[in-house]
């Protein structure tokens, strides 16, 4: 299954990336986020804070994901009075 | 109106564009780079991130809601991202409406929902040369 992964704001920083073509066996969301967990020790704080987006929606942890999607990872947005 | 751009925009060309028969109201929502952080350190610059197609989708969704709750004419929402100063434009909600209350609550509605739903982040660049990422 391949995927397109983006990134952005601080994960964009830690992972010196705003893009990856992953190459799994399939599975969901939080399967994706183990696999960077272990990658990516740089990020691994980061990761159970964020939210996912599989083409332009907002899905659960649980989601599946099918070959071609593309999960953008949402680190928590900018709020505050502005 | 919707805008996601790098670029200022002008305030007074957003309002006249909205304005058309019927409306009696115009609410103007500017948001401006703010100088000082939370902690209250000097801001030199700020930088906004987007995930622009998906932050489109939201604007526009959220736009077709506050125009059918609150039976608006029109609205605009304009964000721009990149780097900016202090002072500089930054968000802009405009709502025109026949009478003013729904503009009014209009307003704060789509404001309060871009900050709950779209994917925009701010950097801060501190005059001390820190940098960080600010999470709501």
């Amino acid at each position: 299954m391949k995927i397109t992964l983006l990134l952005f704001a601080s994960l964009r920083d830690r992972m010196k990336t705003n893009r990856l073509e992953l190459d799994l066996p399939g599975g969901t969301v939080q399967d994706v986020l183990d696999h960077l967990s272990a990658s990516y020790p740089q990020a691994r704080d980061l990761l159970p804070r964020v939210h996912a987006a599989v083409n332009e929606e907002y899905r659960e942890k649980e989601a599946p994901l099918r070959d071609g999607d593309v999960l953008a990872l949402i680190p928590p947005v900018s709020g505050g009075a502005r | 109106m919707i805008r996601i751009q790098r670029e200022d925009y002008s305030v007074d060309e957003i309002v006249k564009a909205l304005k058309r028969p019927g409306v009696g109201a115009v609410v103007v929502f500017s948001g401006c780079v703010r100088g000082a952080s939370r902690d209250g350190a000097p801001v030199e610059w700020v930088e906004w991130d987007v995930y622009e197609s998906m932050a489109r989708k939201i604007f526009e969704t959220i736009h077709r809601e506050a125009l059918e709750r609150f039976g608006l004419l029109d609205a605009a929402i304009v964000h721009r991202y990149g780097r900016h100063r202090p002072g500089d434009n930054l968000v802009l909600i405009v709502t025109a409406s026949a009478h003013r209350k729904e503009a009014f609550q209009a307003c704060e509605w789509i404001m309060n929902e871009i900050k709950k739903k779209a994917p925009l982040w701010k950097k801060e660049i501190l005059a001390d040369g820190r940098e960080r990422w600010i999470e709501g």
